[in-house]
């Protein structure tokens, strides 16, 4: 809101400079999606609009297959990490230790990624040793295998990095739920589950939905604790990283890292769009039909 | 609903909530420390004290919404204590913002009996009837952010009385109203809980609220119940302290017994005696006590009266006056430095003194009343 006693040139000044900001953050991710559409690639004089980069995406067997496998992990993570992080923000609310708490949550955003892979890597090895030698001590073969690198260990490490940020935005739309609601419910006769079902849920759907849609995105993006944990098979930004980093960027370099950013973009535009004209339209719905809050 | 007509003298004489010796400790804090209660069925029972007294944490005790720590809560003599909210015959009106939010009017109201599985014929049978008692007909399709504060709770109140449940909680519902709202309120809640003649638990911090509506008044401060009685005994005859400084407006008097006779307790001042009616526990002389006067019950002259006629008198100087709506406020100071507050209403005859003047203030002995805690 501006402040009425402050400069309009300021405020504008403000403004400008955090639209530059972004701009100058999104202009990468458009211009690739730009040459991404280019008949004759980067650099080229001429530009002639074509899909034949993306086509030759769904053409190429390997990438097919990893991002059938970036499909996969990321429907994992979403049903693993945002009931997780919903848990951990209904805790949260009810902590008496907030601020440890959510430095807890947060920590493995302040570990370096590759830092974070190495330690989960060795972790993993030792830990599937450990399961190795329980086996040969019981003398039976259940627990072979459990932690060698593949789909589950690639998983954890993406639910580790993607936990924190299912927490805080559902926490950003918890933090608006008013527990009296959940007591009320209680009161009316609802047991826990459908108090939290019936009256909890629909009020901070948007918060799951969006965490949803933010831990996809992030599953889809995410290459370097995937490359090391992830065993035999390959996602697509581990494809994408493989092929720039020995090959360099090609046509189809582009239009794979225009897929990602296409889909980042929409996603998070969709839901930026919804939530304003949500809001925007319950605004003016209370502001026509609501009476002074105060007199009958 | 059954809609019976019951008031105050017409009470069903059966316990409807009994709590025994009952706690609530969070950590070294003690919300609750040891309070038994009895609210009979059928009464309007108000517990009423300062903020952060407890009286809340006794009330959601009642509801389930806290389990008790030590001590029982029982439901016409049912141990209830281990019971949720879910599986108790209460339901609870609370101070604001426990609609929800994403459902109708009538769909806030029916959300008990759909949880009940009840057909959805006789839902809109009982949500129909409970809007009129509440006097919110035709509102069944607004949302709440479409209603004002005091109809919010209204539809509160209808979505806990459509449960039938025996006994309703209410915390602070009218906190959030302003003044002529929240009187309003006060009467609309006294109407429909002899309407329907179930066992009305209201919290409030207020008085006034407490003393237009109840039945009964229980005192809760630092988590302990300090007295419990009708509202007129509380208000004009408090036999502790507490409730002579939160109840009313009393001027409060310290002093050591210096006689004791069969009608009177004398207690001195330092620089006077006063007489005061013998209460039923009487102190021991050299006793330490302390006398709370009302100060609508203290009259103020010029003049030393003529004839006492058996009321007490006191020499003090006169400070000021404040207006106060309903009459004035006469601010005195006695001999010993200690302030005093006397009332007049506009009806009488204005009493007119300058700062520094002497003055006499003169009460019935009947009026003052013996502390001892």
């Amino acid at each position: 809101m501006l402040d009425e006693y402050g400069s309009k040139w300021s405020y504008r000044a403000k403004w400008s400079y955090l639209l530059a900001v972004v701009f100058a953050l999104l202009a990468p991710a458009f211009h690739i999606i730009y040459v991404s559409f280019n008949e004759h690639g980067f650099a080229a004089r001429i530009y002639e609009f074509t899909f034949s980069w993306y086509r030759q995406i769904l053409a190429d067997t390997i990438l097919v297959a990893s991002l059938e496998w970036t499909f996969y992990l990321a429907v994992a993570v979403i049903f693993t990490s945002v009931p997780m992080g919903l848990i951990a923000a209904k805790f949260y609310k009810r902590s008496q230790r907030k601020i440890m708490f959510v430095t807890l949550m947060l920590a493995p955003l302040f570990v370096p990624a590759d830092i974070l892979a190495s330690a989960l890597l060795v972790y993993f090895k030792n830990l599937n040793g450990f399961f190795e030698s329980l086996s040969d001590l019981l003398g039976i073969g259940l627990f072979y295998g459990w932690f060698e690198l593949g789909f589950l260990t690639a998983l954890i490490g993406q639910i580790v990095y993607t936990i924190p940020y299912a927490f805080v935005v559902i926490l950003i739309t918890m933090s608006r739920y008013r527990d009296q609601q959940t007591e009320a419910a209680r009161g009316c006769g609802a047991t826990a589950w459908q108090a939290f079902w019936q009256v909890e849920f629909p009020q901070i759907r948007v918060g799951v939905f969006s965490s949803c849609a933010f831990v996809t995105i992030l599953s889809f993006n995410e290459a370097t604790r995937t490359a090391l944990l992830k065993g035999g098979f390959d996602t697509f930004s581990n494809v994408l990283v493989g092929e720039v980093m020995n090959i360099g960027m090609s046509g189809e370099s582009y239009a794979m890292a225009g897929t990602l950013s296409i889909l980042s973009i929409t996603v998070i535009g969709l839901i930026l769009t919804y939530t304003f004209i949500k809001s925007g339209r319950l605004e003016r719905e209370a502001r026509a039909k609501a009476q002074p809050l105060m007199s009958e | 609903m059954k809609i019976r007509n019951v008031n105050a003298n017409q009470l069903n004489s059966d316990t409807a909530v009994e709590t025994v010796d009952v706690s609530k400790f969070y950590g070294e804090v003690r919300a609750v420390d040891g309070v038994s209660l009895t609210v009979e069925s059928g009464q309007y029972f108000v517990l009423l004290g300062p903020s952060g007294g407890g009286k809340t944490t006794l009330l959601r005790l009642i509801g389930g919404f806290v389990r008790p720590t030590q001590g029982q809560v029982l439901l016409h003599g049912a141990d209830v204590s281990d019971l949720p909210p879910n599986k108790r015959s209460t339901s609870m009106v609370f101070q604001s913002y426990a609609l929800f939010p994403h459902m109708s009017v009538e769909k806030n109201v029916s959300y008990g009996l759909k949880l009940q599985k009840m057909p959805l014929i006789e839902q809109a049978r009982k949500v129909t009837e409970m809007l009129a008692l509440v006097g919110l007909e035709g509102y069944g399709r607004r949302m709440p952010h479409e209603l004002s504060g005091g109809q919010q709770q209204r539809v509160q109140l209808a979505r806990s009385l459509v449960l039938e449940s025996d006994v309703l909680l209410l915390d602070e519902p009218l906190a959030a109203l302003d003044a002529n709202l929240r009187r309003d309120m006060c009467l609309e809640l006294k109407r429909i809980q002899e309407q329907v003649g179930i066992t009305f638990i209201h919290v409030t911090h207020n008085q006034d609220e407490a003393i237009a509506i109840a039945d009964r008044i229980a005192i809760i401060a630092d988590g302990k119940m300090i007295e419990e009685g009708l509202p007129r005994d509380i208000y004009e005859r408090p036999s502790r302290k507490f409730t002579a400084e939160f109840i009313g407006q009393n001027n409060l008097i310290s002093g050591e017994v210096a006689a004791v006779d069969s009608e009177h307790v004398v207690v001195d001042l330092g620089f006077t005696k006063l007489y005061v009616a013998r209460p039923e526990q009487c102190p021991a002389e050299g006793a330490q006590v302390t006398v709370s006067v009302p100060a609508e019950k203290i009259e103020i002259a010029n003049q030393a009266p003529q004839e006492t006629g058996g009321a007490q008198v006191l020499q003090a100087v006169y400070e000021k006056e404040s207006y106060v709506g309903f009459g004035s406020q006469h601010q005195i100071r006695l001999p010993d430095g200690q302030e005093f507050i006397a009332r007049s209403t506009t009806t009488g005859e204005r009493f007119q003194a300058a700062p520094g003047d002497t003055v006499y203030i003169t009460w019935p002995k009947l009026a003052a009343r013996l502390h001892t805690s």
